[in-house]
Order: structure tokens, then sequence, then C-alpha cells
């Protein structure tokens, strides 16, 4: 019996999901020149691309999933993994890379308590991402903590503007 | 002439169509240009840049694989600026493919092998840790991959997306991070999937079938026909010391099965190589079936077949060569004296055997594998050609998709090739006569009432498209004319069809679609009850599905050489229960089927990749099958046995070859006239335009 | 007449007793071969025991007597016998086709296989000719110096 609900919910949460995904793929018409438009609207929404959504995606679109999975994987943009609430950008580029942005990389690392190979914290709060370069090299080292470019950081910088940010999310959770 | 253009290649002028590719003009010099991702069957992309060469007027080297030549044009291949970039290529390219050529299967064969050893640096100046990656990973039950070994030409990925179109396969990630996947938890199971590992130009796509079996130069190569289909691919039968079968490839002939195989073919080796393969003649002793020699078993079997007499029958098989056939039929006739002879126990409704035999003898099945995409309009009735023919499907997918060629398909369920079709006709099964008629009288302009469950404006739109055509193929199952409901009324709808298309100009070819390899050829040599080789009627015989249905009654022998009746897909419980009902069953296979659990003789006999002789394909040429491997154990041939059988019994078969059966049946029946091994030749010989 | 038969029997009689003798007393004395010679083949093991081989066939495509016969398998969790993935798991070497050229050993990609100073490989039946992958190969652990056939050690 607790089974049957169970499954019947998950059921019900599933046929949900993908109403919201019927919805993103109708807005833009079933068109199959929409995949990229629909997979960053599904990325938003989810903060990833899962899997049974690619498929269900080719399915709306008449794509062999193959070839959806080839464009998800394709741009740097999509992740097949789940992410954190926060994204915290580090610039990886010349200038970041001489103006010595290593430091920042280990000092975020050490911060949020990620390990070797670990992107996203396991409260799911935490994603670190070391990207190409986004441009503000007048700024370097940069990084960019929500869509928000900090610019000519250090150690002391960023770790209190993750601070900030902890101390935001936790007058919100109040 | 202005489709024409002329250019120099390394000084030798030359004159192509416009809008050849570079690499093919000097294919055609007899230059030869290094190539990976390049292959003349799909489209170019140069993502390997091996090919490159230096073009007169361009300031950097250019792909000659996707350059097209132009007028005055100058190309220099054989220099040492152009052997250089080759050299650079080749390094560029084995940075990260491991040197593991003594554990590859590719080893010895292998394209990126063969043009290092040719082209390539003597050493790599790469000190740095190649790439790495899992391996072998399985792409499905069939086909591996190894990422480490893969060079990203993308043959195998553009082979299904583009010939196949079944893209299963797709490159993930970009750059340097570049790979061959398959989406999560979905296997690559094309039917073609079999074709991207002989694409493949390096060893990265591996069969696990034939993964660590035989390096290249341990193995014999003959050249044989598929026994799978009625499409008769050319085949080549690699062997390991003439002992078993370890791999089948594709065979190029651009009339049959170009370049490619379908997995069913193409993974087919293991009944050959069967550890259970009969290897000694077993007789039914005291209820049990018991080894014995040769003699003994055909003596016991002549006997039991002589007592019945013409209650005895004999039921042939479509995937038994020609030759086999045609002494089957002779033997049973003229020896045992019987007229039930039939290549299938199929049932058929009455008088369509005869309807098709006239049809066939008066060349009305015209119709060319080849023509197919030369034809503006296909009609294709009653088979699901992807599972049925699958390089048929291949072929209908190259006139629809590349060359935008209109299809019409008949069938009752939504089968692969509904897709492709303008419009699909959904009819009813079992009103095969109904919807026939229904299009024909659309094509021909009378006046007709839906009946077979199609909608009237598809009908409209289908004979409209046929209508409007040059040059229609009409390709029709032969299961719809002999085992569906009236029939004989379908070809009388297809040769209305056919007049009213000729009465309007439109050239028609039509093309019988056949199941087994050879059923065509048994048919021509005869094996039909009521008619002799070459479809001269004689007295009437019971068919295959009668003989069972009177089994222990009517029929009370019955030789069965190559089928398997008690495993039929829908009648295994009545035609176990008719073969026990008989005081002889005489089975000729080469493993102890259902069929001969219940036999009271087994006679070994071999399997195609040990046979000579001829099959006829659905497109009615004949081709030649060479045997590759030594016969296992005491095994014969088929005709070895029928001969030997009809010695026994006084006959007089006198045949030291092969080759004179097969001058036997072609002074026997008009349509093989003149076919001799030679004439056959290594492509086959179409028969469908002789007289 | 008979003083040059004498003669000549004086030379072979001088001969007889002077020069140094050729023959041995074989089995009981060995004869002492060179430190390259070419006998019966050897295959080697890796240190922690694995086998060399890796079945690739190469000796048997290098072998101009056509003796070799290998059929590869591939390495398997819990049946693991070299290291890689691939394994011979058919090795046969016809002694009695072999002609002893060392071929086999120049194409050794792994040098798993060589050639030592056995010599003594002579059988009463053809087939115990046929020597298979156990005979050929290193016993483990504990490999007799004769196995290695150092016999001049």
């Amino acid at each position: 019996m607790a089974q049957a609900t169970a499954a019947s919910e998950k059921e019900s949460r599933a046929s949900r999901r993908f109403e919201k995904i019927q919805a993103i793929v109708e807005q833009y018409g079933a068109a199959e020149s929409a995949l990229i438009p629909i997979l960053q609207k599904v990325q938003e929404e989810y903060r990833y691309l899962p899997e049974e959504i690619l498929t269900f995606v080719a399915t709306a679109l008449n794509l062999p999933p193959a070839t959806v999975y080839g464009v998800a994987t394709f741009y740097a943009q999509f992740s097949l993994e789940p992410k954190g609430k926060y994204i915290v950008r580090v610039c990886d580029g010349t200038a970041c890379h001489v103006r010595k942005n290593q430091t920042l990389i280990s000092t975020v690392k050490e911060w949020l308590g990620l390990k070797e190979g670990q992107s996203t914290t396991e409260d799911m709060r935490y994603t670190l991402e070391i990207v190409s370069c986004i441009g503000a090299c007048a700024l370097a080292p940069a990084v960019v903590i929500n869509g928000k470019v900090h610019g000519q950081m250090t150690p002391e910088k960023v770790t209190k503007a993750l601070e900030e940010l902890e101390a935001a999310e936790k007058a919100e959770d109040k | 002439m202005p489709d024409e253009v002329t250019l120099t290649i390394d000084g030798k002028q030359i004159t192509v169509p416009k809008g050849t590719l570079v690499i093919e003009a000097a294919k055609k010099l007899g230059i030869d240009i290094p190539v990976f991702c390049y292959h003349t069957k799909l489209e170019p992309v140069g993502a390997c840049r091996q090919c490159l060469v230096k073009i007169e007027g361009f300031p950097k080297p250019q792909v000659s694989c996707s350059t097209q030549v132009a007028e005055g044009m100058v190309v220099h291949v054989n220099t040492p600026e152009v052997k250089q970039m080759w050299e650079s290529m080749l390094e560029f390219l084995l940075i990260n493919h491991p040197l593991d050529c003594p554990v590859c299967d590719r080893g010895g064969e292998c394209p990126l092998q063969d043009n290092t050893f040719k082209y390539g640096p003597p050493d790599s100046r790469f000190e740095h840790e190649k790439r790495h990656f899992e391996k072998p990973v399985p792409l499905s039950s069939l086909v591996l991959l190894d990422r480490e070994r893969c060079i990203l030409c993308f043959r195998c990925v553009r082979f299904q997306r583009e010939i196949a179109d079944q893209p299963d396969i797709y490159v993930a990630n970009r750059g340097y991070g570049d790979y061959i996947d398959i989406f999560p938890g979905k296997p690559f199971e094309s039917n073609f999937s079999g074709n991207t590992i002989e694409l493949c130009p390096v060893g990265a796509l591996l069969s696990s079938l034939f993964r660590f079996r035989a390096r290249p130069w341990e193995i014999t190569k003959t050249e044989s026909i598929c026994p799978n289909c009625g499409v008769g691919c050319n085949i080549t039968i690699d062997d390991r010391r003439r002992r078993y079968v370890v791999r089948f490839l594709a065979r190029i002939n651009d009339e049959v099965n170009e370049h490619w195989l379908c997995d069913r073919g193409r993974f087919n080796s293991h009944t050959i190589n069967d550890p259970d393969r009969l290897v000694k003649p077993l007789v039914r002793k005291n209820g049990e079936l018991q080894e014995a020699t040769w003699e003994e078993a055909l003596t016991v079997a002549l006997e039991g077949m002589r007592a019945a007499g013409s209650h005895a029958g004999g039921i042939g098989s479509p995937a038994r060569t020609n030759e086999a056939n045609y002494l089957f039929q002779k033997f049973m006739r003229q020896v045992i004296g019987t007229n039930n002879v039939d290549y299938t126990f199929e049932k058929r409704t009455d008088g369509s055997t005869g309807a098709l035999a006239s049809a066939i003898a008066s060349v009305f099945f015209n119709g060319r594998i080849s023509d197919i995409a030369e034809s503006d309009a296909i009609l294709c009735l009653g088979s699901d050609i992807s599972y049925d023919l699958p390089l048929l499907d291949l072929w209908i997918k190259k006139a629809v998709r590349k060359l935008g060629k209109n299809l019409v398909f008949a069938y009752p369920l939504k089968a692969e090739l509904a897709k492709y079709a303008r419009p699909f006709l959904s009819y009813h099964y079992g009103q095969e006569a109904e919807f026939t008629r229904e299009l024909a009288s659309a094509v021909s302009g009378t006046s007709w009432q839906p009946l077979a469950g199609v909608r009237m404006e598809d009908i409209d739109l289908a004979s409209e498209v046929l209508k409007s055509a040059n040059y229609v193929t009409v390709m029709v199952a032969k299961s719809m004319i002999e085992s569906a409901e009236n029939g004989r009324d379908v070809l009388k709808s297809l040769q209305w069809i056919a007049d009213s298309l000729k009465s309007r100009n439109v050239r028609v070819q039509v093309m019988l679609l056949v199941q087994g390899a050879n059923t065509f050829g048994a048919m021509d040599v005869g094996l039909l009850p009521g008619y002799l080789p070459g479809y001269k009627p004689a007295d009437k015989g019971l068919t295959g599905w009668e003989m069972l249905e009177k089994a222990g009654s009517d029929i009370s022998a019955l030789w069965i050489m190559g089928q398997n009746p008690a495993r039929d897909l829908f009648h295994t419980e009545a035609f176990t229960a008719a073969l026990q009902k008989l005081d002889m069953l005489v089975v000729q296979d080469h493993i102890l089927t259902e069929t001969a659990r219940y036999a009271h003789v087994v006679l070994p006999s071999s399997t195609f990749a040990e046979t000579e002789g001829t099959f006829t394909n659905t497109e009615r040429r004949i081709q030649r099958i060479n045997p590759a491997i030594r016969r296992v154990g005491n095994s014969k041939a088929d005709t070895d046995i029928i001969i030997e059988a009809a010695s026994l019994a006084g006959a007089d078969f006198n045949y030291s070859k092969v080759e004179e059966i097969l001058t036997e049946i072609s002074n026997t029946v008009p349509q093989y006239q003149g076919v001799t091994f030679d004439a056959i030749g290594p492509f086959g010989r179409y028969l469908g335009d002789l007289k | 007449m008979i003083g040059e038969l004498i003669k000549g029997l004086g030379v072979t009689i001088k001969h007889a007793l002077t020069s140094k003798r050729v023959t041995i007393e074989y089995p009981e004395q060995k004869r002492t071969l060179g430190p390259r010679a070419r006998w019966r083949h050897v295959l080697l093991r890796h240190e922690d025991g694995l086998e060399r081989c890796i079945g690739c066939s190469l000796c048997a495509g290098a072998c101009p007597a056509r003796c070799i016969l290998v059929e590869a398998a591939e390495n398997r969790e819990g049946a693991r016998y070299s290291p890689g993935e691939r394994y011979a798991k058919v090795y046969e070497i016809n002694m009695l086709r072999c002609i002893f050229c060392g071929y086999c050993q120049d194409a050794c990609p792994v040098e798993a296989i060589i050639l030592r100073p056995i010599y003594e490989i002579s059988e009463y039946t053809r087939d115990a000719e046929i020597y298979t992958k156990d005979m050929l190969l290193m016993p483990y652990p504990n490999p007799q110096t004769e196995d290695l056939g150092n016999t001049n050690a």
C-alpha cells in the first residue's frame, strides 16, 4: 500500500515535471531548430539537463536522443551533472592565470570543502567552475559569483564575498 | 562541354565531370592520396586533414577530399612539400593513438598502420602521456569501442546518419575532448551497426565476435554470397586454417549491396562453427538415433522412401544452392517416383503458385536492385523491407533521402520505412487483394470503393505519385501473392497497374521480393509441385504444406533437405505431430534440428561455407558461392549426398563436378541459358533480361 | 708396396693415439653449447608471474616453417593471464617443423618467447612433438635453472 502510494506519487511528480518541459517545447513550436534555446530553458529550470528530460525533448522534437545528447555535450554551458544553487566561476584565462588565480581556486575549494575532482558541495548549494576567459582581463584575476563579476580578487576578498553570500542565505532562511 | 572540367594533377591532364572531388580525379590517374575520413559512399567532411594537396593559386594546402575540381586547376601531389604535410598529419594523428598494434584486431589491415608505413614519420616527438579512456566500451552486444584508438574521422557517425538513418551514435563533447558515444542506456542497435566496424580506419570499433579471433595474416578469404535473405549480398568469408569461419565482410558490388551488409548477415557465422555440428549419419535403431556409415544410412533412407513410392514427398530449401535443389527434385521425381516436391512448407492459396509461375515464366518480374535509385517512384507492397531484405531498405533510403525520389509504402503495420513514404498506405491485413485492386483502379482511372481500410485520398495521392513519374519500381512481396487471400488477384492488379502506367508512357520495373537466398532459384530449377525446371507444367503434386497436412495418410515418407518445420513460428505443434506420423523421415541438415530429432535417418550436410554452387537472388541475379572451410567430420555437400543416394538406387546421376549440374540446369531452364561458373563471374549475372 | 701400406697405417695409428677425441660419452656427459645456441622455446613470465605473451601471433606470422599456432582470448575479471587485454589461450609449436631460426624471438614485441640451448627434444611419437603452452611456459613460482635452459651455467 505504502509502496503503491510512493510509486503513484513518483509518477505524478514525473508527469508534473514533464508538464513544464512540454510547456517549454510548445513555446518554441516543437521546432527542430529550437533545440538549443529549449535546452537553455530546461537548464534554467533544473540547473542541469537530466537524462530522462533529454529523452523527452528528443521525442518531442522527433530527433534521435543521441543527437540531442551530442548537442548537450558540445556546449560547455550545458551541464549533465546537477549543479549547486550558487555558481562560483573562477576565470582561468591567460591574464587571470598570470595574476595568480590558482590561489583563488584553492581558497574557494578549501572554503567550500571540495575534495579532488568534486565541483559541487554535498549540500548542493555551491558549484565551483573553472572557466576560460570571461573577457574581464582588465580586472584580473576575476571571479564571477552568481553572475556578478568581482575583479582584482585576492584570497581574502573572495572569502569575504563568499561569507557575505552565506550570511544573506541564512537571513533568507529565517 | 560545359559539364566537364579539365585539370592538371602532377603534370597529367584529366577531364572529369563537374563537381568531381580532387581526390577522385587523382584516383582516376592512379595517384594515391592517403585518407581516413573520406569514403566514396559518404559525404566528404574533411575531418582528418590527411589528404592535403597543394593547389596552385591557393595560399594554403587544401583537403583534396572536399575540394571540387575547377577548370584549369593545377594540383601537386607528389612533391616533397606535400609529403612533408602528410608526414606531419600522421605524426599528429599518432599523438594520441596507442601503439598497441600487436593486440589490436585491425593490426595488419589498418589504414593508419599502412599509411604510417608509407608516408609516416619514423619517430614521434611527443613526449607526454597519451590520452586515456576506459576501454573497451561496449556500444552494443556486438560493437565495442576503444576510444583511445579513435582518430575522430566520424565515418561511423556519418554512416549511421547518412546511409542507415539510425543515428544511435554521435560525437560527444568538442575539440580535443571529442569521443564517440551512445545515449546513456540506449545501446547501438541499428540493423547496420556492423558496417561501422568495417568502415573504421583504425581499431576503434571492434566486433565482439571477431575480437582476438584471428590476425589478418592468418585469414584466408573466400568470395561468397550471404545466405540469409533474398538480396544475396556479396560477402567474403574469412576463415582460419580452413577450419572455422571468423567473420563475414562485405564485398563491394555496386549493383547489389554496394559496400554494406546488415547485422543479421554479418554476424551469422555461429551456425557454421557450431560445436554440435553433425559429423556422422544417424539412423534410428530401437527408437534411438545411432551413428551409422553413409552406405547404411542411405540404404535405409532409400528403402523407406521407395517403399512409399508416390506417397513419398521431398521438401528442399530456399537456402540451398540451385544445384542441390535441382538434383533434389530430379532425384525425387526420377528415383523415388513422386511428384510431391516443394521448396517450402508455407501455406499457399489455391492457384497462386501457378499464377506466380506463369508470371515468372513470362518475365513479368524484371526489376533490378540498382534501378531502385534510378526510378522516380517506388511502390513497395506487402513487405517490411527493413526486416525482410535489409539491404533494399538502404537502397530505398538512398533513393528517398539522397535523391529525393518518392516512396509509396503499403504494409498493414507502421514499419520503419513508413516514415519515408508519401503516402504510407496501411491496408487491413487479409485484404491485400481488395487493396491492390483499389490502387489499380485509381491508377487506371476506374471508379472504386474504399474497402481495405485505406483512405481514398491516400490512394489517390499514391496513384498521382505513380502516374507523374517517368520510371516506377514496383516491389511486391511473394507472400502477398502466395499467402494472402485471393493472392492471384493481387498479381492481376499488379499487372493492371503496370499496364496502365506503361500506357501512360511510364517505364515500369517489377521486382518480386523473396525471403530465401535462393527462393527464386529453387522455383526456377523445378522444385515446385506441378512444374518441371523452367516452369514446364508437369503432373500435379502436393505442396510442402499439404505434404505435412497429409502426413500419415497420403504421405508416408518425407525427405527434408535443410528445413526445420518443427520450429516453425506459427505451426510448431501441428508440424511436429505430422512428422511423428511418418513411416520414414529423412532429414538432411548440418545440425540436429528439432525436425531431425523425429527423423529415422539424419544425413549430415555442409553449410554454405563448405559448398560450391550458385544462388539466384530476388532480382534474379545468379551468383556463386565457394567453399571456404573443409567439410566437418564425415558430412557431405547436399549434391554429393543426392548423387550417392541416386547411384545406390542404380540411377544414372553422373556428375563429377558441381559445374556439370549447372550446365544441365542451363540446358533445361531457358532463363539460365549459357550460364556457367565463368559466365557468372565474381559479381553475378543478372538473368531477368534474358529471354 | 707393403712398405707404403705400413706407412699409411702408421699415420692412422699416430692420429688415433695422439690427437684429441671429438666424441663424448652422451648421455652421461653433455656437450657444452655456445652461449647463443638456439633450441627449445620457452615462454617467459613477468616477475609477478603473469605471462609475458599477449597472444598477438606475430611469431606465427614471422615463422618461415609455419609451426606456431596461437589462439588468443580476452583476460577477464578473475581470470587474468597477462597484463593488458589479450592473452594466448592456445600456444602450440610443432617441433618437427621448427627449423630453430629464432625469427619468433625476433618478432615478439614483448620478449615473451626465447630459444634456449635445451636440445634434448626427441620423442617416440609425432604427437608428442607438438609442444603445448603448458610445456613451453616457464613454471611459476621457482623456475628451475634447467627450465630456462641454462645448461651451461
